[in-house]
């Protein structure tokens, strides 16, 4: 390790783990709304991600070029199959009232299910976005080693997922679904005593989610050129989704926010201390100490679920 | 036969590996913890028992268990903060283990472990590349199936062993294991360790397999492949996992013709199978075979009720009746809570609350819901930790005490929603009861020793007896969960009692019985107290708690109201103002 990088780790390494904890982050959310709403982890939301990023990829060789486009198809098909992943996989487990783990390895099989689609679908070979559905153009701010270069992709990104995240936030905290989602999170059996449709706000979390982590696939393709989409995308983010829900808090927006940005830029960190190998690691290392020490987060309530 | 072992030792040794793999997992698995740190544990073995074969140039043999060792003994240190995490968390943390384990063995480089392979250097642990060995693959079948036999006997004799029960309680009903003195922490640790150890042991023999060891073999995609042969196997038996590791090590070899589309095909079927088949492949199986469910059942006594229980309760055996203890001096009060408290966030649940059961009591706490009382038995039971206050038994302070230990020292209790050990049977759960008074005799039954035989059968007459006592005799081998509720709670109680309790603390156990039956309860409770069992009653019933208590305190909002005969605290204006309402 170099001492003395660590004074010039410079603006540019900050802003660059801005940019990918934002991801992280838009990533987590959906994580994190499925796990405090439903007492999930839904370890399929990296597969929804990865097809997501395909799906657009495939809507932009064919049609559109354009990247509001690529967004909304993305956001759509992850949505739409976050719902199906509800009702095939997650439903009938519900219904027979089946333990929790029951549905983890439910998630499993559904994820190794669209992954192997995907492989074969693929062919194994990564697939790139047309230039054209990513925005071309950069800046740079100030001069000398302080200077930051930010490309409107990047840009893009941040702002997007700032977006989700802003959105997400209202929902949850201003509206009426948000509310519904907040009781059934703290109680099912309370919640549809009082009157709350649990499938209908249960499908509408998994829409909203799976549309999150559908976006954040295919930002987490349009940030590096040539903007790869490729059939284990998934697997290079799910797992640090989880350190950074872990980290954040599981069932906590906030924290999935704060976490993302943290592990974006702890990674981007350890790069710029020269121990770029271990940047992987760092992430688990984080979630083991976080769960040794405070396994609710650094935003989870400590509370459990009631029934 | 020989020759058809030589062309396929590649194939049968992978189907044994990925035996004994499956089998780590389920030994977690069955008691109620899913890890997911068996691909990595694998990965220790398969790097330090290449160490040793390789740069020590140990025998396969000690190289193997030197492997096995290794992942046992990180698994400790490891395991003792992991396994208090809860389920999704357990699992997330050993996922977590597994990413570091591989990341570190990428990167790092032990320059004095390395060693030559003809003229080449091999550097330790060899990084990306992965590391070679110098030997030819190993053919030999004996290391694995030899392993994978043993391993096998070891779980059929595990079955109907003290341990196994206790596993299966745990399985079952963590909480309600713990309070009758099975030392929840200690029995998921040894299951931890031992999974280890066996997937060490795999890694050793894979690493040997192909002379060769790849690190991203390690990693959460392998862990999850274990876990899917357990799952798809069915997890009821040491026999699924097995069924479902060959089943799917071989799918590769018999679904070539799917070619791309095999992992859309396997996560099919992971899928199908947990959602259609809880029991696995095998519960489907066995339920048509022998079309019933399994039970874990330990060996049948000889019984026959009239002849061998005599009035006062004694055995024909001679040594003390399963409910009665060995007198104890009558010096101090049983109980003796002071200013106990406890909070939860802003609310006051048990608020200063001070009372004193004297030995041989039968003392009552009456009050509204929510008042506090069963907070209040949480906390002398062990299963909360007190705010404030002491609480002392037998003279000795209990606060932060384990349940186990309670269970120890003669404090037994029952739960208001009935914590029975559903799929055990009936006699099970009862010999569950009676771990705490028991040895450990898993030893002894793996060399089949005559003295565990017969201390085996005197435990299950014990146990038996025990059943007559409350009638469920008839119901030995049934299913506890197919009792009706009452017969559950008399089973509860068996259970508590066959703890051999100084005292026994009781929540609501009238709740949902009818007059006979709380009638017949009535009278259980006095014969307890003429054995000199002290009781403390959670009640709502009041013809109940009035014509079987000697004392009587009230709770309300956490607080002790008052504390008197049944007769002055039914005529207390504050109490009844309070809790019993005007008539």
């Amino acid at each position: 390790m170099h001492w003395q990088t660590f004074a010039v780790l410079d603006a540019q390494q900050v802003v660059n783990g801005i940019f990918l904890g934002s991801i992280y982050a838009l990533f987590a959310l959906g994580y994190t709304l499925v796990f405090g709403v439903l007492d999930i982890l839904n370890v399929a939301h990296a597969a929804i991600f990865m097809v997501a990023a395909f799906a657009a990829w495939w809507v932009a060789e064919a049609y559109g070029q354009n990247l509001l486009v690529a967004v909304l198809v993305a956001a759509l098909v992850g949505g739409l199959l976050g719902v199906l992943l509800d009702r095939i996989a997650f439903w009938p487990l519900r219904r027979q009232g089946a333990p929790q783990l029951s549905a983890l390895i439910s998630s499993i099989a559904v994820a190794t299910m669209l992954e192997g689609a995907a492989l074969a679908f693929s062919h194994t070979e990564t697939k790139y976005l047309p230039a054209a559905v990513v925005p071309d153009g950069r800046f740079t701010l100030g001069s000398g080693t302080g200077a930051v270069t930010i490309t409107f992709a990047k840009l893009v990104v941040l702002g997007t997922a700032l977006l989700g995240m802003v959105a997400l936030t209202y929902l949850v905290q201003r509206t009426r679904l948000g509310r519904e989602m907040r009781a059934v999170a703290e109680s099912p059996k309370a919640a549809a005593l009082l009157g709350i449709n649990i499938e209908r706000v249960i499908m509408i979390t998994f829409f909203i989610a799976s549309a999150l982590g559908g976006v954040a696939g295919l930002l987490f393709a349009v940030k590096d050129a040539p903007s790869p989409v490729s059939y284990d995308m998934g697997s290079k983010v799910e797992l640090k989704g989880l350190a950074v829900i872990i980290l954040g808090g599981m069932g906590s927006i906030p924290g999935s926010v704060v976490g993302g940005f943290l592990l974006g830029i702890s990674e981007v960190l350890t790069i710029a201390l020269g121990a770029s190998g271990y940047s992987d690691a760092i992430p688990f290392a984080i979630l083991f100490l976080m769960l040794l020490v405070r396994p609710s987060g650094l935003f989870g309530s400590r509370a459990r679920r009631a029934g | 036969m020989t020759d058809f072992y030589n062309q396929n030792s590649l194939l049968l040794n992978q189907l044994a590996i990925s035996a004994l793999l499956a089998l780590s997992v389920y030994i977690t698995l069955s008691a109620a913890m899913l890890s997911l740190a068996n691909a990595a544990f694998m990965g220790l073995g398969a790097y330090s028992s290449a160490l040793c074969s390789q740069h020590f140039g140990w025998q396969l043999l000690p190289a193997l268990l030197l492997g096995g060792l290794v992942a046992a003994v990180v698994a400790l240190p490891l395991g003792a903060p992991v396994l208090r995490l809860r389920g999704v968390f357990l699992a997330i943390a050993t996922i977590g283990f597994g990413e570091v384990l591989r990341v570190v063995v990428t990167n790092a480089a032990i320059p004095a472990f390395g060693y030559k392979i003809g003229n080449i250097d091999q550097a330790y642990p060899g990084g990306a590349e992965g590391l070679r060995l110098s030997q030819p693959p190993l053919t030999n079948g004996w290391y694995s199936y030899g392993a994978l036999l043993a391993l096998i006997y070891f779980f059929w004799r595990l079955r109907g062993s003290r341990m196994g029960r206790a596993l299966a309680a745990i399985r079952e009903d963590e909480t309600a294991a713990e309070s009758i003195g099975v030392d929840v922490r200690r029995y998921k640790l040894i299951a931890f360790v031992l999974s280890a150890f066996i997937a060490g042991w795999a890694g050793g023999l894979s690493a040997h397999l192909y002379a060769f060891i790849n690190p991203n073999d390690f990693g959460f995609s392998r862990a999850v492949d274990i876990l899917t042969y357990a799952v798809v196997g069915g997890t009821f038996s040491f026999v699924g996992p097995i069924l479902g590791a060959l089943l799917i090590t071989s799918l590769p070899e018999l679904l070539r013709f799917l070619q791309e589309y095999r992992q859309v095909f396997s996560g099919a079927v992971l899928l199908l199978v947990i959602l259609f088949l809880p029991g696995g492949l095998f519960g489907l199986f066995s339920k048509v075979v022998r079309g019933k469910r399994t039970l874990l059942v330990g060996i049948p006594p000889a019984f026959s009720p009239p002849g061998l229980v005599s009035e006062a309760g004694g055995t024909a055996g001679g040594d003390e009746p399963a409910s009665l203890r060995p007198p104890e001096p009558l010096a101090e009060p049983l109980l003796q809570i002071s200013h106990l408290s406890r909070r939860f966030g802003g609310v006051i649940a048990v608020d200063d609350v001070s009372l004193t059961v004297a030995r041989g009591d039968v003392f009552g706490l009456i009050g509204p819901n929510g008042a506090g009382k069963t907070t209040l038995v949480n906390l002398i039971s062990g299963v909360l930790a007190p705010s404030g206050g002491q609480i002392s038994f037998k003279g000795q302070v209990i606060n932060g005490l384990p349940p186990h230990r309670l269970s120890t020292l003669g404090l037994a209790r029952t739960y208001q929603n009935i914590r029975l050990f559903p799929t055990l049977s009936v006699l099970d759960n009862v010999l569950v009861g009676l771990h705490g008074r028991t040895r450990s005799n898993l030893l002894a039954r793996l060399f089949f020793s005559r003295r565990v035989r017969a201390e085996e059968q005197h435990n299950s007459l014990r146990a038996m007896e025990l059943l007559y006592r409350f009638g469920l005799h008839t119901y030995a081998y049934e299913p506890a969960a197919s009792l009706s509720y009452g017969d559950q709670r008399r089973l509860e109680m068996a259970r508590a009692l066959a703890t051999g309790p100084t005292m026994l603390l009781l929540d609501e156990p009238a709740a949902g019985l009818n007059n006979a039956e709380t009638a017949t309860l009535r009278e259980l409770l006095r014969q307890f107290a003429a054995e000199g069992i002290t009781i403390l009653l959670i009640e709502h019933d009041m013809p109940l708690v009035m014509g079987v208590c000697d004392e009587v305190a009230v709770l309300n909002f956490g607080r002790k109201l008052a504390e008197d005969t049944p007769a002055r605290i039914s005529s207390d204006p504050q109490v009844i103002e309070a809790y019993l309402g005007s008539e």
